[in-house]
């Protein structure tokens, strides 16, 4: 009997070590959903779609393709800015439309939201729309692209759409505070000739900042400055938090008019008859990011969080109390002095004890892994490419007047670099729009669009598929055939 | 008892697996026709297909019913395009998708009881009469007008909006009202307004919140 128990208790110590074994290879292989991976496309598609890309972003637009619905917004964005810095403007306008109607539809009763509410489901299985911040960004740029078309009601129009995305920052004081779109509302409406509407924005702008200079009825010309990186998205727990990635920089803008004295200041030292110009800022992105405060969701993911904690604080003592059990499994064990009636006594206890250090085992395990598999991180996908701030001035320019440079200077006012940027003009005004620094995505996969295996592996193109030979050239004999054929 | 528990096991770690799986195996949807007249399976609070059928259907009936435009002795020249049709709404349209629908259907039922001006072509017509008066093409088979068409009366009006967002709720709703007016081209008398108003709301998922 006493060989029966040992046999018992090593044969439940082997399941048990099996079931943890198996459940630590379940844990190991963590939650990712299908979602979540990139697809595998067929070749001809890709290059269909591929080809007539910018070819220094066309691994990126593959990447947006493989990624598809659930990251479409963001790589449009990202795309978008990109070709819009690099005056691929019809490919921009395509690429900001898709991302605004993206942000525009209202997901009510939608299966990937139903989905991406679930208790084990990652916040990034959602179709992304971005964070206000970023969405208001996408119908700046939109704006900016019908700036340069002309079409100074679209504009304002986009404008005004990106003002309606500030609305939902938790303190009431930063809700609809994004200054840049009354500001360039405003401007919009001035180029339109528009002056009633055009003074209702420029108010409502005045009421969110209270310094920087209104354009000039005579301003015709608008220059953009952006400067910085853009600011990132780290998940503490289920809240997301945002840090500022860029530092504090300002612009100033000069110009040479050879037909007119500089009447925006006294030329530049040793440059000949410079005019010049400070720029305003006329927005911090990172402020915008940062004071949008708790976010509806964030309740959901802290209900998450909170089962998760609960669930992982009941693993950790059922298994403490399978530990107890084990011991006092093997500290059961009949003495071979006892009497019968002992022996029997122990041997109860001791598969008792197993059986419950089983049964605990198994409850904790089984919690553990739901602990495991609960997703309360927040969703820290972010647009990458966008700049820290924009800085601004309006400015009365004639249309000979082409090209404008464009100071990046340091905190001291000292001139760190200069940019030579051409003025669009069309209609009545003309913009000016220059980024310090890089608008190609630095990676083909937007931040954390994936999983964490899934961004480090390389991004390679699928090889054009060899077209079949013609029917021609089947046909037509080898020349050298040909030739002794002859 | 090994297998039972190696079993067991099994079970325990494919649960544990199948609870976060999911597969996004949708088999799409095959391109299909739908009715510009009622709502899309996508919707949002803007200004859609829905709605410009149902303002211009409105607003060519009612053309039709003011006796200046549809039932002068002399049938007026009439201007309909979006030159001087605004928007100051948070909307991005293109205002031609109305002002060309109005023409049309106006053009269409009016049967010659107003007469349309392509003030939108002057140039394409300028272009072709300056060829005929220079010989470098024949005059076609219609006499020669002395200038084009001018106008008795040209479309005008304004699309604005008012939007309100209930932060809390996530609830968005939007206010859009559109004006059209006829103006006479000599005195500038508004011989004919119409209105079209509607609102829209609509409440985002939590996880947009």
């Amino acid at each position: 009997m006493g060989v029966a128990g040992t046999s018992r208790r090593n044969t439940s110590w082997w399941g048990l070590r099996l079931v943890a074994s198996t459940m630590a290879a379940a844990l190991a292989g963590g939650c990712v959903t299908a979602r979540e991976q990139e697809a595998r496309l067929d070749a001809g598609t890709v290059h269909a779609y591929i080809d007539d890309k910018p070819p220094e972003l066309r691994r990126a637009f593959f990447i947006a393709q493989a990624q598809g619905q659930r990251n479409r917004v963001l790589n449009d964005m990202r795309l978008g800015l990109a070709t819009f810095a690099m005056g691929r403007n019809p490919l921009a306008e395509t690429l900001f439309d898709d991302a605004l109607q993206g942000i525009e539809a209202v997901y009510a009763d939608t299966e990937s939201a139903k989905t991406a509410r679930q208790l084990m489901v990652k916040e990034q299985n959602k179709d992304f729309k971005g964070e206000p911040y970023e969405r208001v960004m996408a119908y700046y740029y939109r704006g900016l692209l019908y700036l340069r078309a002309g079409d100074f009601e679209n504009a304002r129009a986009s404008f005004k759409g990106g003002m309606l995305q500030d609305a939902f920052a938790e303190e009431e004081q930063y809700r609809a505070d994004f200054a840049l779109m009354p500001y360039l509302q405003g401007w919009a409406a001035h180029c339109d000739g528009n002056a009633a509407l055009a003074a209702e924005d420029f108010k409502e702008f005045r009421d969110l900042d209270k310094d920087t200079p209104l354009p000039g009825e005579d301003h015709t010309v608008l220059v953009l400055v952006e400067t910085g990186s853009a600011p990132v998205k780290i998940s503490d727990g289920p809240r997301l938090r945002i840090r500022r990635n860029g530092s504090a920089e300002s612009a100033r803008v000069l110009w040479a008019d050879p037909e007119s004295e500089p009447d925006h200041g006294p030329p530049e030292h040793g440059k000949d008859q410079l005019s010049r110009s400070d720029t305003a800022l006329l927005e911090d992105i990172y402020r915008q990011a940062s004071t949008r405060g708790g976010r509806a969701f964030d309740a959901i993911l802290e209900g998450k969080a909170e089962f998760k904690s609960t669930a992982d604080t009941v693993g950790k003592v059922a298994m403490a109390g399978a530990v107890m059990a084990g011991k006092v499994a093997a500290s059961s064990t009949p003495r071979r002095d006892a009497s019968r009636q002992e022996q029997q006594r122990q041997e109860e206890v001791q598969r008792d004890a197993a059986v419950a250090g089983g049964a605990l085992a198994v409850i904790g395990l089984l919690s553990k892994a739901t602990a495991y598999s609960i997703e309360a991180g927040a969703d820290t996908r972010y647009w990458d490419n966008l700049p820290d701030r924009v800085l601004g001035v309006t400015l009365a320019l004639p249309d000979r007047v082409r090209t404008l440079r464009v100071e990046i200077l340091g905190p001291r006012g000292d001139p760190l670099r200069f940019t030579e940027i051409p003025i669009t003009r069309a209609g009545r005004c003309g913009i000016a729009w220059v980024r310090d620094g890089d608008t190609l995505p630095r990676n083909p996969r937007a931040p954390n669009s994936v999983p964490p295996e899934v961004m480090a592996s390389p991004v390679i193109i699928p090889p054009i598929p060899a077209s079949p030979p013609s029917d021609d050239s089947r046909k037509r004999p080898p020349s050298d055939a040909k030739e002794t054929k002859e | 008892m090994r297998r039972p528990s190696a079993l067991f096991a099994i079970l325990i770690g494919g649960l544990a697996l199948t609870a976060c799986q999911k597969v996004d195996n949708t088999a799409g949807a095959p391109t299909v026709y739908i009715d510009p007249g009622s709502p899309g399976p996508v919707k949002g609070v803007g200004i859609e297909s829905q709605d410009i059928i149902g303002m211009t259907d409105q607003m060519l009936r009612d053309m039709l019913s003011q006796p200046r435009l549809a039932n002068a002795q002399t049938p007026p020249n009439v201007i309909i395009d979006s030159e001087y049709f605004y928007n100051e709404s948070s909307s991005r349209l293109d205002k031609n998708s109305i002002t060309d629908r109005l023409r049309v259907g106006l053009n269409r039922a009016a049967q010659g009881r107003m007469q349309f001006v392509g003030r939108h072509y002057a140039d394409m017509v300028a272009k072709e009469r300056e060829l005929k008066r220079q010989g470098t093409v024949d005059q076609a088979t219609q006499p020669a007008a002395r200038a084009q068409k001018g106008g008795d009366y040209r479309l005008g009006g304004r699309i604005t909006s008012l939007d309100s967002r209930d932060p809390k709720t996530g609830m968005m709703q939007r206010y859009n009202q559109i004006i059209f007016e006829m103006v006479d081209l000599e005195t500038s008398e508004i011989v004919w307004s119409g209105i079209y108003e509607f609102a829209k709301a609509a409440q985002d998922d939590i996880i947009y919140r």
